[in-house]
């Protein structure tokens, strides 16, 4: 596996797959219901949920040590065209997978990643930047500056 | 856009994979109870390449990410084959018969030695390896008289187009036993099984 993102030539697939995964499901259903035509997907893998254990490095270099299990459901589709689409989705939705995997596949294909790119990925990507904004903000007013609470010194 | 990888179409699994997988686990704890009885799988399950209906379900039932598999010169050239075992059952294909937990044999005249393959070890006489191999016709080959356990007196066995050396290496495999490789025949839905424990005479 590529470790430069740049030289890695899946990078735009990475980015639309984890913006689908974290797209609402309600989103979702709204893109896949104004789509022109729905697409017959076949199933290639049915939504399953299973969990996986999160890894993290210290600082990011670190020895790897395991943060703790999530739920995930996972999914695979095949479309008529050929294309296959893949989608490991946090929590418990079968049918979040089903769609993030249907549109991870019609991602694929030339004839439509424009249309998508436009009315799908690039709105969701924005509203979860601004989202995580807002989280950052409201984290951000509950930190505590240790500095105003030095210790006193021992009474004798 | 161009992806740097296309990757091969694959095809449907089982449609239902927990029960189905259960079901075939079931028919296959039949046949290796009694040896040489022919069992008929139902699958929904879509065949890779030259893969028979029985070897697909049973691949599919038995093969995880314990489990190295190694696929004959027949199976191995149809990259459509290594494609969908992994994509479905996330085994390892190995490419050395020794290290194989099972083996899937496309063409059953090219059969590899059986010594080639993991007889177990005798701490752990699990650890051998499980021959699956495709054969032209269950029935209407030379018939071989099979006795051991799960066979009350005889059975008669008689699969089309094994090699010629392959029941006087059964008889060196049956003498080693608990060591040995078990061996499943498959054509078409039909499977049978024959065990290491089996006897068989030409």
């Amino acid at each position: 596996m590529p470790q430069n993102t740049l030289d890695d030539p899946n990078t735009a697939r990475k980015r639309w797959m984890g913006v689908l995964a974290r797209t609402g499901l309600d989103k979702l259903e709204e893109a896949y219901a104004s789509l022109s035509s729905a697409p017959k997907h076949a199933i290639l893998r049915k939504p399953e949920t299973g969990l996986i254990m999160v890894q993290g490095r210290a600082n990011g270099t670190g020895q790897k040590f395991n943060a703790g299990e999530m739920t995930v459901t996972r999914c695979s589709v095949r479309l008529p065209a050929g294309s296959i689409g893949h989608a490991y989705v946090a929590g418990r939705s079968r049918r979040h997978a089903e769609l993030a995997a249907i549109f991870d596949a019609l991602l694929q294909d030339p004839e439509h990643v424009d249309a998508l790119e436009e009315n799908l990925i690039a709105p969701s990507e924005n509203a979860l930047a601004a989202q995580r904004v807002l989280q950052q903000r409201k984290a951000a007013a509950t930190k505590v500056d240790f500095f105003t609470m030095v210790r006193g010194e021992d009474p004798k | 856009m161009s992806l740097a990888y296309q990757p091969p179409s694959i095809l449907p699994g089982f449609n239902d994979p927990v029960h189905e997988a259960q079901t075939v686990f079931r028919q296959l704890l039949e046949a290796m109870s009694h040896p040489g009885v022919i069992v008929d799988i139902e699958t929904t399950a879509e065949s890779p390449g030259e893969m028979s209906e029985s070897m697909t379900a049973l691949a599919l039932t038995l093969f995880d990410a314990d489990t190295p598999v190694w696929l004959d010169a027949a199976l191995a050239e149809r990259a459509s084959i290594a494609d969908y075992l992994r994509f479905h059952c996330g085994c390892p294909i190995t490419q050395s018969p020794i290290e194989a937990a099972f083996a899937l044999v496309g063409s059953v005249e090219c059969l590899p030695r059986l010594e080639r393959f993991s007889m177990g070890d005798v701490q752990y006489p699990e650890r051998s390896a499980t021959i699956l191999m495709e054969t032209p016709q269950l029935t209407g080959g030379d018939a071989i008289v099979l006795t051991g356990p799960g066979i009350a007196t005889t059975r008669e066995l008689d699969p089309v187009g094994l090699p010629d050396w392959f029941w006087s290496a059964w008889a060196v495999n049956h003498g080693a036993f608990p060591l040995g490789i078990d061996a499943i025949f498959t054509c078409g839905a039909e499977f049978c099984a024959l065990p290491r424990s089996t006897r068989a005479e030409v």
